[in-house]
């Protein structure tokens, strides 16, 4: 992530070490500064968390005494399916983002001449921060409902006899609610990445005889895939934790890790709760680590003499 | 097929480029024989950038009669498609690939085998004698040293023509003059036609073969580079090509090459004619450079002048003369006879004292 930076700075050889902005006392505190206050803030209470999932419960109170009940409970209760379900859809949704997100990007970033309607998109794209997404969410079903505007369109021009009913409370709605909201989080990283390529590198490799094709998958996608790799970790995160878009457009019908852990919240079960956020977040790690992994593998793919 | 000894290897005819409403290219003709250097030479906003952004294909020009690269008509060709190849003036290095796998690129994308094109980027490397480089990463490298990638990854498609953008303007002098003649011996050796562009008369002069000296969007004047130095037609070129003095005169009279100047305050002159074309009574200028100045004795041609400062700068001395004609600057190498003797007439060899029409600016 640190190349476009260091593409102006010489060979420590040639040119003195620049000297580092803060001097060494100052960085070291800041640093130490920093890494407890993210230790308090954010690393102890996913540790609580994880403690918490060794307990269990009892007539709604938590026996603090150390046991496997919960996390054996949480595979034999047919909650094995219902991961896979919530790893698929968001999976889904994220290679669509993916899909939909990186030529988006790619066309805000070198394809967009003209600067404000470059400013406009930016600043469309930033406007669903600025709403509750269970408003936004909502208004799908008097879109998507069977008595809904697309229905009522499909009926009146006769395209159908009766209303189609897997547009609303279906795995088709949840996902197309959720491709809306998780959009900014893909394209933005992406664009960030790709503006910061210098054009003389895409003017050179189009000198050098390459097709657009070309000068995309051996230049644009390798220099572009930290930004690639933050839209996969900020779109793939709450695509797996989302329950405002199952709960308003799956119906009960459909259901997630969410789903699970808001019932278990609500009947009190902490430690259920607790089990079933440190496998969210677990799933997570594994699938970066998978990411990561085949990006070793693949990444080289546009470097030219493998 | 036409002859290759007597094709230009590259054609550029009435070149007109525009950016908005503003004109960079206003008919611009230029051509250069095979194993030429050729450089533009010209400020920033000349237009001479552009004018290789037109050769390479990277920009479209507004209209062009005839773009020839080999004697092959690439008026249309896309510029992944043209026999040449640029040396950016940033270098525009690859950042995530190794210094071979840069160089390689170009072969890389023609298709040719990993083995293969590995082979021929290391001879380029060594070419430019970085072989010992080449599987470091680009950011390990110094500015010197990313130049000879950026060279080496040019050359080893082995174009027709290379461009070269102001190529040495990032590094430091004494590279500069290590580079520029680097850059001569891989031309020689390559037998490639070079254009170069800089903003420097000393790099012109230094390495062309011919120079094209570019103001607006037009062609001042082009000539072998001595031509340019000796003899520049107009003031503008005499300016840029380092001319100190430049007086203004009307011409009294002229044979064949030499004319005859009055300049401000009666004193009259003569001098070599740059252009065919002046007439007797003409508006002219006389252009001198400051070490070609020097003392004679009194009743000699030339002007009385009175010294009135002196400037030591190490290697040299500057002064500067009064004289009835204007102020004259003169330089004279340190320890030089001319650096102590006291002035009271200035004179200078008739084929160093250059006329040229005062119109225009």
């Amino acid at each position: 992530m640190t190349m476009n930076t260091e593409i102006d700075g010489a060979a420590p050889a040639v040119r003195p070490r620049r000297r580092p902005l803060l001097r060494p006392p100052v960085a070291k505190l800041a640093f130490w500064g920093i890494s407890a206050a993210w230790f308090v803030l954010v690393i102890v209470p996913l540790i609580i968390l994880f403690v918490f999932s060794f307990f269990t419960t009892e007539y709604f109170q938590t026996v603090y005494t150390p046991s496997l009940d919960t996390w054996t409970g949480l595979f034999s209760s047919g909650r094995f399916e219902v991961t896979l379900r919530t790893l698929r859809v968001a999976l889904t949704v994220t290679l669509i983002e993916l899909a939909v997100g990186f030529p988006f990007a790619l066309w805000l970033a070198k394809g967009c001449r003209s600067s404000l309607g470059r400013a406009i998109v930016l600043a469309l794209l930033t406007i669903p921060f600025f709403l509750d997404l269970s408003s936004r969410t909502i208004v799908w079903r008097a879109i998507l409902g069977q008595g809904g505007l697309i229905n009522t369109i499909l009926l009146s021009t006769g395209l159908t006899d009766q209303p189609v009913d897997w547009l609303l409370y279906s795995e088709f709605s949840v996902h197309f609610g959720m491709i809306p909201a998780l959009f900014p989080p893909m394209v933005l990283p992406i664009y960030m990445a790709i503006t910061l390529i210098d054009d003389n590198l895409l003017e050179a490799s189009n000198d050098l005889g390459a097709t657009p094709a070309q000068t995309l998958w051996r230049v644009i996608v390798p220099l572009s895939l930290p930004g690639v790799v933050a839209g996969f970790v900020f779109t793939l995160g709450p695509a797996l934790a989302a329950w405002v878009e199952p709960g308003m457009l799956g119906g009960g019908f459909v259901n997630l890790l969410s789903s699970s852990i808001e019932s278990a919240y609500t009947a009190l079960r902490y430690p259920v709760v607790a089990a079933l956020s440190a496998f969210v977040i677990g799933l997570l790690l594994v699938l970066l680590g998978l990411l990561m992994l085949i990006l070793r593998r693949f990444g080289g793919a546009g470097l030219t003499l493998r | 097929m036409t002859d290759p000894t007597t094709e230009p290897m590259l054609e550029v005819t009435d070149v007109v480029h525009k950016y908005g409403t503003v004109t960079a290219l206003s008919n611009v003709s230029l051509s250069a024989q095979k194993g030429e250097f050729l450089t533009i030479l010209g400020s920033s906003g000349s237009g001479k950038t552009t004018m290789l952004r037109v050769i390479s294909g990277l920009e479209t020009p507004y209209s062009v009669k005839r773009l020839r690269i080999g004697g092959e008509d690439v008026t249309d060709v896309p510029a992944a498609k043209r026999r040449c190849t640029t040396v950016f003036q940033n270098y525009a290095l690859f950042p995530h690939m190794s210094v071979l796998e840069n160089v390689a690129y170009g072969l890389r994308i023609r298709k040719v085998n990993a083995t293969d094109a590995a082979a021929q980027a290391r001879r380029a490397l060594a070419m430019v004698q970085l072989e010992a480089k080449a599987d470091r990463s680009i950011r390990q490298l110094s500015g010197g040293e990313r130049q000879r990638v950026a060279l080496a990854r040019a050359v080893v498609t082995r174009p027709l023509v290379l461009l070269l953008d102001e190529p040495l303007g990032a590094l430091d002098e004494r590279l500069r003059q290590d580079m520029q003649l680097e850059l001569m011996e891989l031309q020689r050796k390559l037998d490639m036609t070079f254009v170069y562009i800089t903003h420097s008369q000393e790099e012109a002069l230094t390495m062309s073969d011919r120079v094209v000296l570019m103001r607006h969007g037009k062609i001042e004047q082009s000539g072998r580079p001595l031509d340019l130095f000796d003899r520049p037609q107009t003031r503008f070129a005499a300016d840029f090509m380092g001319y100190e003095n430049i007086l203004p005169g009307r011409l009294i009279e002229r044979d064949a090459t030499l004319g005859l100047v009055e300049l401000a305050g009666g004193t009259r002159v003569r001098g070599t004619l740059t252009n065919a074309a002046l007439q007797t009574g003409d508006a002219v200028n006389l252009a001198l450079r400051a070490e070609r100045i020097g003392a004679v004795a009194a009743g000699a041609e030339g002007l009385d002048g009175t010294l009135s400062s002196k400037v030591y700068r190490g290697k040299y001395t500057d002064m500067l003369v009064e004289t009835p004609a204007g102020q004259l600057r003169l330089r004279s190498w340190h320890g030089a006879p001319g650096e102590t003797e006291t002035l009271h007439r200035l004179g200078w060899k008739v084929e160093d004292a250059v006329i040229f029409a005062a119109d225009g600016t």
